[in-house]
């Protein structure tokens, strides 16, 4: 017993320090709140245990400390979710001690119990009845199960739970004496059931209702020794299951997500998805009172405060609970076995069942072990009705152990193989559940923590602060303010956003912000030892570090300005390196408000939240030509007239701008000339193409930090759809002598002593074309005057809609690092897409 | 500071924990130990009556730890005499001794000839006499 108090006073210590922990400041005030409830628990099981001493000495000795525990347990746990529930529940549970000390006072209780069980069976279904006609749910929504009286809500289930227990004991005393044979002794309680069931049913509270089944067969059983019952209860059950299934809503809904636990993860299964990755997030020894996060959980005060329990005391404090609920219903089934009264040996098996079934229920749907039943966990849940009744039940295991007269041991005890094999199997069933607690907690603990549907990353980054991004000169592009908890994202550059991303509480996080997150989240390039402690200590990640982009800011804003209100991306990339320089996708959004916005941005056509540069995948159209001509080059090089080589096609048809002048490759090329392209791919091996379609990564889906679209596995060369990054990355190995560079967009990260580690490139460079041939076809398409190279396209997209791409690259005259630029434009402008090309290279018209 | 202090605070709630369970646990073993000794073979002397009516010669051996004497043939020990009540006295076993316990019977019980008004010992060769009867006690 004071093991017990000190746990709770230390429960309560934690719970005061934990938010200077988490907010990791000394000024914050600290709670002291919770101690109304401490000091109140204390009171009550203090003068509880006196009182017990000494009215009824020869009780049960390990009953009321348990009970203590578990209560404590649970009422600093809804202190920590709700203080105001806390409060509520401190209030109850000082209404529920002072009725068990008036049971104490008058310990005849039992006889009227007894005696006028048909009236107490009758009271409880009225009440219960009532609520069809006055019910209310406290919560606002759902179903309709409580009562209110004087403005406190009660719910009339909880005491009907008890008096049937009460009725079903009364009724089996009885007819024992009388020796009633076959199925005329039990079917008064048959109909007194299908009655209580009846109503629950049809009131939608099926966890109360399965309870009453339960109980009931397992009376029966224990009690009736019908043996009928361990093979009828099962196929009554999978009978009421596939019954409930396909007529009641909520029963299909709790089966389906019991099966299929990772099918919806957003809706049917959601509660339990969470109430899973809580109990992964508390591991061996939890995140700490006051750490966690067990409030993502929904209902985590009442039905899935044993997932809350697990996630801030670990699998040890789960586990301790369910140890104290074993030998809770150890010792009731003891004293059962103990009675000498037969009334009192019934109460006390139905009392052992009751709180045996009722944590089995809700500490199986807590796990996802067995489907979710809204119930209570005794003692430990929020809920005055539940926590009242619980100490009756308490009461009267209390009182009737007092009865069992010590002299009465020495006789050997009444043998009760029934109950002994139902008490192992209730006690089996919670062994079983610590077994999947510690599954969850240990060894799967990875799986569920990483998965997408934890938020709390979410949390993380309100109480540390997130990396900042900057550009390759050290401009920060996104970084953090506010003070721990309440630290947001600042975006200093918007044009940006669909680059980087975005990271929200409700949508999720995209782009850098997504790719880079394990380094900006600081969970990578720490020292473990770092992260561990930090974890153990604070449940927290440490500070974010900063990564650097290869983006360089004054590219960037060229290729936005220049770009400006038109639909498009352009990249700008060093041809050798694979560095992305500049890489725009326009429309952009504005992460400060994406959530406010984002109906409005994830419906828009225009699609701003996507970042075209890696995503979007546009026909290339004749954009190809220079790349189907490396497959020719000697035949091109053979006729300098095209005319000579593709006599039977118009080759002037389908170019961006009618070729003027002499008839040269140069100018079919250049200018874009469709019909040309096709001319010449038809007189190539189709063998040929495809190798140089894979050669050029148009096969292949590039390695970058940021999303990339999927392949198209489309390999019908004028069908083919490109994004302008892997366009970027071909025209890079015709500018720097054939080789397809690796992309890279992340340089490094800053490490906790400030030093910048470069991060290495994800892909690998592979070479597209031999040296030669690259640097043949850039001469060819050599601009007169110009240190460049540059093609124009036009095509449209299966939807008819325009596309213009304009690729260009720089010539071995140009002094300083090989770069290629791309822009496509969702409208047929190649005007645009040159001025904006050659802007971002960095030359003259 | 203060984060290990609850560090060490929330090991210190575990560790509570367990002690409370593990004392729980233990007592409970200890107490089936004890439990199970107790019900092991028979834990109390056998106490053996005969009366005068048996002349002797048809001892009866018990093995309970509680024997009703009476003229109620439902007794553990019927005496069919008049002068004997339908539930005349209880012979139990408890704090190591057996002992005799008048209830309220018509004609009273003597033990070695005083009279028996609350629980008394009864010890191997005691002579008890309900109403006109004897009954001599054997105790092994």
């Amino acid at each position: 017993m004071i093991i017990a108090g000190l746990a709770i006073v230390a429960y309560g210590v934690i719970q005061t320090l934990a938010p200077s922990v988490r907010y990791q400041s000394t000024t914050l005030p600290l709670p002291f709140d919770h101690w109304i409830g401490v000091i109140v628990w204390l009171v009550v099981f203090t003068f509880l245990h006196r009182q017990v001493s000494k009215k009824i000495p020869g009780r049960d000795p390990f009953l009321l400390p348990i009970v203590a525990f578990l209560t404590g347990m649970g009422l600093m746990m809804i202190w920590r979710l709700y203080p105001t529930m806390g409060l509520r529940q401190t209030i109850w549970m000082a209404i529920a001690g002072l009725m068990v000390w008036l049971g104490l006072q008058f310990p005849v209780f039992l006889t009227y119990l007894h005696r006028y069980k048909y009236i107490w069976l009758l009271l409880g279904l009225i009440l219960t009845a009532m609520t069809f006609i006055f019910g209310e749910n406290p919560a606002g929504v759902g179903p309709a199960l409580w009562l209110q009286i004087f403005g406190i809500h009660f719910q009339p289930s909880e005491p009907l739970k008890l008096l049937l227990v009460v009725y079903l004991a009364g009724f089996f005393a009885d007819r024992m004496t009388l020796r009633v044979k076959g199925l005329q002794a039990i079917l008064p309680t048959f109909v007194a059931i299908g009655l209580a069931l009846a109503l629950l049913v049809s009131q939608k509270d099926l966890g109360s209702a399965i309870i009453f089944l339960f109980i009931y067969l397992a009376m029966l059983y224990i009690i009736n020794g019908n043996r009928w019952i361990l093979w009828a209860a099962p196929l009554a059950l999978i009978f009421a299951a596939v019954l409930g299934y396909f007529f009641i809503d909520v029963v299909q809904v709790r089966l389906t997500a019991w099966m299929q636990p990772f099918g919806d993860t957003q809706g049917i299964s959601y509660q339990v998805i969470q109430a899973m990755i809580a109990v992964a997030e508390g591991g061996v020894i939890g995140t700490g009172v006051g750490l966690g996060s067990p409030g993502l959980i929904p209902v985590s005060v009442s039905d899935f405060i044993y997932a809350a329990i697990a996630e801030e005391t670990g699998f040890l404090g789960a586990m301790a609970v369910i140890l104290l609920f074993i030998f809770l219903i150890y010792r009731a089934s003891r004293i059962a076995r103990n009675a000498t009264e037969p009334f009192q040996r019934n109460m006390a098996i139905g009392l052992a069942m009751y709180f045996g079934i009722q944590s089995i229920l809700i500490i199986g749907g807590n796990i996802g072990l067995l489907p979710l039943t809204g119930v209570t966990l005794p003692f430990v849940s929020y809920g005055g009705s539940s926590l009242v009744i619980s100490f009756m039940a308490l009461l009267i295991l209390l009182t009737i152990s007092n009865a069992v007269p010590d002299e009465q041991e020495i006789e050997r005890p009444v043998r009760s193989p029934r109950l002994a094999f139902v008490s192992i199997v209730l006690i089996g069933v919670l062994t079983l559940e610590i077994i999947v607690t510690s599954l969850f907690s240990f060894w799967f603990r990875t799986d569920l923590v990483e998965r997408t549907e934890n938020p709390r990353w979410v949390i993380a980054d309100r109480f540390v602060k997130r990396g900042d991004i900057l550009e390759r000169n050290n401009s920060v592009l996104t970084t953090t303010s506010g003070s721990s908890g309440e630290i947001t994202r600042e975006v200093n550059y918007n044009e940006l956003s669909p680059i980087l991303g975005y990271t929200s509480a409700i949508y999720g996080q995209t782009g850098i912000e997504a790719a880079m997150y394990p380094y900006l989240r600081g969970l990578e390039g720490y020292p473990e030892t770092t992260t561990l402690l930090r974890d153990i200590l604070y449940n927290q990640p440490p500070e974010g570090l900063n990564i650097r982009l290869t983006l360089d800011l004054f590219n960037q804003s060229i290729a936005d300005d220049t770009l400006a209100n038109s639909s498009g991306s352009a990249i700008l990339m060093n041809a050798e390196t694979g560095e992305i320089l500049a890489m725009a996708s326009h429309p952009y959004f504005n992460p400060a408000s994406l959530d406010e916005d984002w109906d409005t941005l994830s419906n828009d056509e225009a699609a701003p939240l996507i970042n075209r540069a890696t995503q979007g995948l546009y026909p290339a159209g004749a954009a190809l030509f220079p790349f189907v001509a490396t497959t020719q080059l000697t035949a091109i090089t053979a006729n300098s007239n095209p005319d000579d080589l593709l006599s039977s096609i118009q080759l002037f048809a389908n170019c961006v701008e009618y070729p003027y002048g002499e008839l040269t490759w140069q100018s079919l090329m250049i200018n874009g000339c469709q019909n040309a392209m096709e001319g010449l791919i038809e007189i190539t091996n189709a063998d040929e193409i495809t190798a140089m379609i894979q050669n050029f990564g148009f096969t292949t889906a590039p390695a970058l930090n940021l999303p990339v679209a999927e392949v198209d596995p489309q390999t019908e060369v004028t069908e083919l759809t490109l994004s302008p990054l892997q366009m970027a990355l071909a025209a890079s190995a015709l500018t720097h002598e054939g080789t397809l560079p690796a992309p890279r967009i992340v340089n490094g990260y800053q490490d906790p002593d400030d030093v910048w580690v470069t991060l290495p490139k994800l892909g690998v460079d592979s070479q597209a074309v031999d040296p030669a041939t690259a640097s043949r076809i850039t001469e060819l398409l050599k601009v007169e005057g110009a240190s460049r190279w540059q093609i124009t396209a036009t095509t449209v997209t299966a939807q008819n809609e325009p596309i213009t791409w304009f690729i260009a690259g720089t010539t071995s005259e140009w002094v300083g690092q090989p770069l290629v630029v791309v822009v496509v434009l969702e409208e047929d402008n190649p005007e645009k897409a040159e001025t904006i090309g050659i802007a971002l290279l960095g030359q003259r018209k | 500071m203060n984060p290990i202090l609850v560090f060490l605070l929330r090991l210190l709630l575990l560790l509570l924990a367990y002690s409370f369970v593990g004392w729980i646990a233990f007592s409970i073993f200890t107490d089936l130990r004890q439990g199970s000794a107790k019900s092991g073979p028979v834990s109390f002397p056998l106490i053996t009556l005969s009366s005068e009516l048996d002349e002797g010669s048809n001892p009866k051996q018990f093995s309970m730890s509680q024997v009703t004497i009476g003229r109620d043939p439902a007794s553990d020990y019927p005496v069919d005499h008049p002068t004997i009540s339908l539930r005349h006295c209880r012979l139990s076993f408890h704090n190591k001794q057996w002992w005799a316990e008048d209830l309220e019977s018509t004609n009273g019980s003597y033990l070695n000839n005083s009279q028996i008004d609350s629980p008394t010992v009864l010890t191997d060769g005691d002579e008890m006499r309900l109403g006109e009867i004897c009954i001599k006690i054997h105790i092994n």
